[in-house]
């Protein structure tokens, strides 16, 4: 005796369903197509690839990199629960990520080692595919390097009278000069995640040195610790170094005008000086990294992507995969046009140095090219883990600048909570 | 249930032999009857309350392997360096949002009470608007009003000494801004309920006091008051239990500052971060047994302590 | 005696007070309101009309629709289908629980009025994780279907259906339709479901709002750009909108400033504005006994 009313009403609710079941039931046509995620900046890339090679069938997903990385990781949890679903190709903005793609229990990355010919790999100095090699296989191929140089302003420094410092003292004596005598000029950035790239990874400073697969040491009182928090901290207070990070929009407007100086990496040139903070053409230029006194010069790395192939690609699919990992490493249709990063892979560097130099941004082409080049050499030696050192840095150290505290103070809390945040993940801490 | 039955259908029959046949016919088709009305919502409590509640305990109970591991789960979560902090904050946003609230709610339903039809009409609808933008469309409102560099009230902003969101959303003034945006989108919901609450009580209770002499003030305080306290408990329970399950507003304004937020601000944050950060399953799951136990006390406090609740009985 | 004047005073004082605030929520969403039809350059520089046009709109829509191919209406589309479905089974059980529990007498109906109390206290949000632990364990993450199921489990629906039947409708007319010879279900079908509109409209606008603007779940159920609803995208875009990451804004090709994001989440609140308007005279009429909010 149900009403006619509810019975429709069932009808209706029932087949509506099974619609919903089987259209969203949307499995994955095996047709060939490459499923590939990048991120906005790397969008441009894949329509290259695209107009290379118009026959490869791409679905393209658009992916952030903010928000840490738990977003993605997210959804790899979920697929490796489900089964499916993974992209064939991925990049990954930030070094970090390949820590948990390439290990348990997500275990994504395929090895590319012999996927790739044997001249492409001499393609690359042993520090551009350094992040890749993780426990002897190749499991990424690296788009760009983001050394940092020494950035500056060669028609302040001109106009003033400097000289770009070669060592980390020189820097910081510079710098308290320039808050003397020219306040309102600044001369480093000290509020992004990307901070600990630019001044503690140069410095060595053990803040993620992966000892075995289970262990980490962490000694925030090193020396080589020590010495980038007393500098920092000076030139906060003096107020010539900027509590604001590089993607602040405030840094953009007030800050980024006026640096006259940073640490920073290779893609600050055209990305930062030239389309965000908008100085004007032939006035930045750049010099080696520093060293700190007596010891050889090293340098960070401050991103420098990295394409990804799936573990879980069917094997039809290969041959277009590594058409793909080839092609955005030495196409110059993408690494010399349009890429904004010095390119990892040798064999397109003079070409996009040339392409710089020939768009006259920089004071002195020449140089700046010289400097990427050698400053590629320098990077020091760099664990990646599970854990990502430059957030614990932001919701510590540069929390405690927004709130008016000093940076030293902000330091403690980094401190106590990079152990903490390396255990969470799993690792035992080690000081020594 | 067969002396249920009989006792509740020997309580006022006539022919207690025939009656009683029928009676249990009638009993039966009356609780087949209810039990397929209710089917419906009982599979969704299944499905969506019961299931996962389980499926959660069975997964906070074991380890990676899949083998028991007692309590080891929770001994993790609860030592946990963020774990106190997490409740720290929500009680700290919770100690501003939630007297906030029920005062709000309560003096403005009192003052829309006493008004006429039409000013009372305009204002619960002007109070009411910002709660259709819940959500995610209220973020947005409160990104644009808290962000100096674009804000219609940014003097508000510069008198604070404040350049950019990154100092307005400064640690400590997180528990404040929740709150802020917490209220704009609910305030307007509960004032309407204590509204409708005020409309319950007898127009001559409130003359008599008035014909005593006494004025508007002390009317409200020692006659509406009292006879709201159930009202005014509910309200405050209820947004204590919203409060401790924060997770989408700590979360964009993490994003919104660049991390300086910490993304385990709240509980649920750090259930959030178990599961898909670390990939610790069984913690993701303790941590949301050990909320839902709290919510769940909560809700039987509600539920057998307050007197709202007596006429389902 | 109260005197008169001091009488004025206090309604005085109450008009302004009241005032007051309403000038404050005023001024605040029609700022909000007001941004869609702006540009960024505008915002920036102050005000809240200056730099009214329709063209900005437009352009502004067209920013959103840009991002992702379009993807903004997928999620509108995907939103809509969720909340639309998940309400209307959510309206379907509780008229039917809420008649059964106010109106049949059955074994165990006080304990599960009692868990339906309970249930409607405890915030959605709280078992959302082993929710995906479940239905990751059944493969059906990313597909609608689940999400409509968990948002249709509407405790407060049921609550509030069951507050109608208790007020409105009389034993006796139950008992004499038992009488007449009917059956459960047809007493349901001629007498209840014809005096049910209100209820329908009540649980029909909170099971829709709550499910419309719920976040947490879609974002676990539904993470991939493609195929989520409304609020989570909405998240992705201000996670990459210039205002908040800038290294996304060297490859995006819209302007995602707070103009656009503010038309975004406009459009996100229309439906809800239609849906509350629409059952506008339902809600006037003592709804708030024991009303809670999603």
């Amino acid at each position: 005796m149900f009403s006619m009313k509810k019975r429709l009403f069932t009808i209706a609710s029932i087949a509506t369903f099974g619609i919903l079941l089987g259209g969203c039931a949307a499995t994955a046509p095996d047709d060939g197509t490459i499923s590939i995620w990048v991120d906005a900046a790397r969008v441009p890339a894949v329509d290259a690839l695209q107009a290379k090679y118009p026959d490869m069938k791409l679905e393209v997903n658009t992916i952030s990199n903010t928000g840490g990385s738990s977003g993605l990781k997210q959804q790899f949890t979920l697929f490796n629960q489900s089964g499916e679903g993974w992209p064939d190709v991925i990049f990954f903005g930030a070094l970090d990520d390949i820590a948990w793609a390439a290990s348990d229990p997500v275990d994504y990355a395929m090895d590319v080692s012999s996927v790739m010919s044997s001249d492409y790999w001499d393609g690359y100095s042993d520090a551009a595919i350094a992040p890749c090699i993780l426990d002897g296989a190749t499991v990424c191929v690296r788009n760009d390097q983001a050394q940092d140089v020494l950035w500056y302003n060669k028609t302040m420094f001109d106009q003033w009278g400097y000289t770009p410092p070669t060592t980390w003292e020189e820097y910081e004596s510079l710098s308290l000069d320039i808050a003397d005598n020219h306040p309102g000029y600044f001369t480093g950035l000290v509020g992004d995640a990307l901070t600990t790239a630019r001044y503690l990874w140069p410095s060595e400073c053990p803040t993620n040195v992966r000892v075995d697969a289970e262990t980490v040491k962490i000694d925030l009182e090193d020396s080589s610790c020590t010495r980038v928090k007393d500098m920092l901290n000076t030139l906060v207070e003096a107020g010539v170094v900027s509590a604001g990070g590089a993607f602040d929009s405030e840094v953009a407007d007030k800050v980024g005008p006026n640096l006259v100086m940073t640490p920073g990496a290779t893609w600050f040139g055209n990305y930062l000086f030239r389309d965000t903070f908008k100085v004007p053409a032939g006035q930045i230029s750049a010099s080696l990294p520093l060293a700190w006194e007596g010891e050889q010069p090293s340098t960070g790395n401050e991103g420098g992507g990295l394409w990804v192939a799936s573990k879980h690609v069917a094997d039809s699919k290969l041959g277009d995969v590594e058409t793909i990992l080839e092609f955005m490493t030495t196409d110059s249709s993408w690494q010399v046009e349009l890429s904004t990063g010095f390119p990892a892979h040798g064999s397109v560097q003079d070409a996009w140095l040339a392409k710089q130099a020939a768009d006259g941004y920089f004071a002195d082409p020449d140089t700046v090219s010289e400097v990427f080049l050698e400053a590629g050499a320098m990077v020091a030696p760099y664990s990646l883990l599970n854990y990502n050192t430059g957030d614990v840095y932001t919701r510590t150290v540069a929390a405690k600048l927004a709130s008016g505290g000093t940076f030293a103070e902000g330091w403690e809390d980094f401190a106590s909570e990079l152990p903490k945040e390396a255990k969470t993940f799993g690792y035992t801490v080690a000081t020594k | 249930m067969t002396n249920k039955l009989s006792a509740s259908v020997a309580g006022g029959t006539e022919s207690p032999l025939l009656r009683r046949r029928s009676g249990f016919a009638h009993r039966r088709s009356e609780s087949m009857g209810a039990y397929t009305l209710l089917l419906p919502f009982l599979l969704l409590l299944l499905l969506a309350g019961l299931i996962p509640a389980a499926y959660a305990l069975w997964t906070s109970l074991v380890n990676r392997t899949g083998s028991f591991a007692g309590i080891d789960n929770y001994v993790n979560v609860v030592t946990d360096f963020r774990f106190t902090s997490t409740f720290l904050n929500v009680f700290a946003t919770m100690v501003l949002y939630v007297p906030l609230i029920v005062i709000i709610a309560v003096v403005f339903a009192l003052l829309i009470h006493a008004s006429s039809r039409r000013l009372s009409a305009s204002v619960r609808f002007i109070f009411y608007l910002p709660g259709a933008f819940a959500g995610i469309a209220n973020f947005v409102l409160w990104l644009y009003i808290l962000d100096p560099t674009v804000s219609p009230v940014r003097w508000i902003w510069s008198v604070l000494g404040y350049d950019s969101l990154g100092e307005v959303a400064q640690g400590s003034n997180v528990p404040m801004i929740l709150s802020l945006i917490l209220l704009f989108q609910g305030v307007g919901s509960w004032m309407l309920i204590v509204y409708g609450a005020l409309n319950t009580i007898p127009e001559e209770l409130i003359e008599a006091a008035e014909l005593d002499g006494a004025n508007a003030f002390q009317r409200a305080w020692l006659i509406v008051l009292p006879i709201l306290k159930p009202w005014i408990a509910y309200l405050s329970i209820m947004n204590i239990a919203y409060a401790l399950q924060l997770f989408l507003e700590p979360t964009l304004l993490g994003n919104a500052t660049n991390g300086k937020i910490s993304p385990e601000w709240t509980p649920n944050q750090l259930s959030f971060t178990f599961a898909y950060g670390v990939g610790d399953l069984g913690a993701a799951a303790a941590m949301s047994i050990i909320l839902l136990v709290l919510t769940l006390g909560i809700g039987l406090f509600i539920v057998t302590r307050t007197d709202l609740f007596g006429d389902a009985e | 005696m109260m005197t008169t004047s001091s009488a004025r005073l206090s309604k005085a004082a109450r008009i302004a007070t009241l005032l007051a605030a309403s000038a404050v929520f005023v001024y605040l969403v029609s700022a909000f309101l007001l941004a869609a039809f702006r540009s960024q350059g505008d915002v920036v520089a102050g005000g809240i009309i200056d730099g009214l046009s329709f063209q900005n709109l437009v352009y502004n829509w067209q920013q959103i629709v840009g991002f992702g191919s379009g993807v903004f209406l997928i999620w509108l589309q995907n939103s809509l289908i969720v909340a639309l479905f998940a309400a209307a089974v959510a309206v379907f059980a509780a008229v039917s629980g809420g008649y059964a529990l106010a109106r049949l007498r059955f074994a165990g109906r006080k304990s599960i009025l009692f868990a339906t109390l309970l249930t409607m206290v405890i915030p959605n949000t709280v078992l959302v994780i082993p929710i995906f632990l479940g239905v990751a364990a059944v493969g059906m993450v990313g597909k609608l279907l689940p999400v409509i199921i968990i948002m249709a489990f509407f405790p407060f629906g049921v609550y509030l259906a069951f507050i109608h039947f208790s007020s409105a409708m009389p034993k006796e007319l139950v008992e004499a339709a038992r009488v007449d010879g009917c059956s459960e279900l047809g007493i349901f079908a001629r007498i209840a479901l014809p005096i049910s509109k209100q209820p329908i409209a009540l649980v029909f606008f909170f099971a829709f709002v709550a499910d419309w603007t719920n976040y947490f779940l879609p974002l676990v159920l539904l993470p991939s750009t493609k195929s989520t609803t409304v609020p989570v995208g909405l998240q992705q875009m201000i996670s990459q909108s210039q205002l908040y990451d800038p290294t996304a804004a060297a490859g995006l090709n819209v302007e995602l400033y707070i103009p656009q994001l503010v038309l975004a989440a406009l459009v996100q609140a229309i439906p809800v504005l239609i849906v509350f308007l629409s059952v506008q005279r339902y809600l006037v009429r003592g709804v708030t006994v024991g009303a809670v909010k999603g």
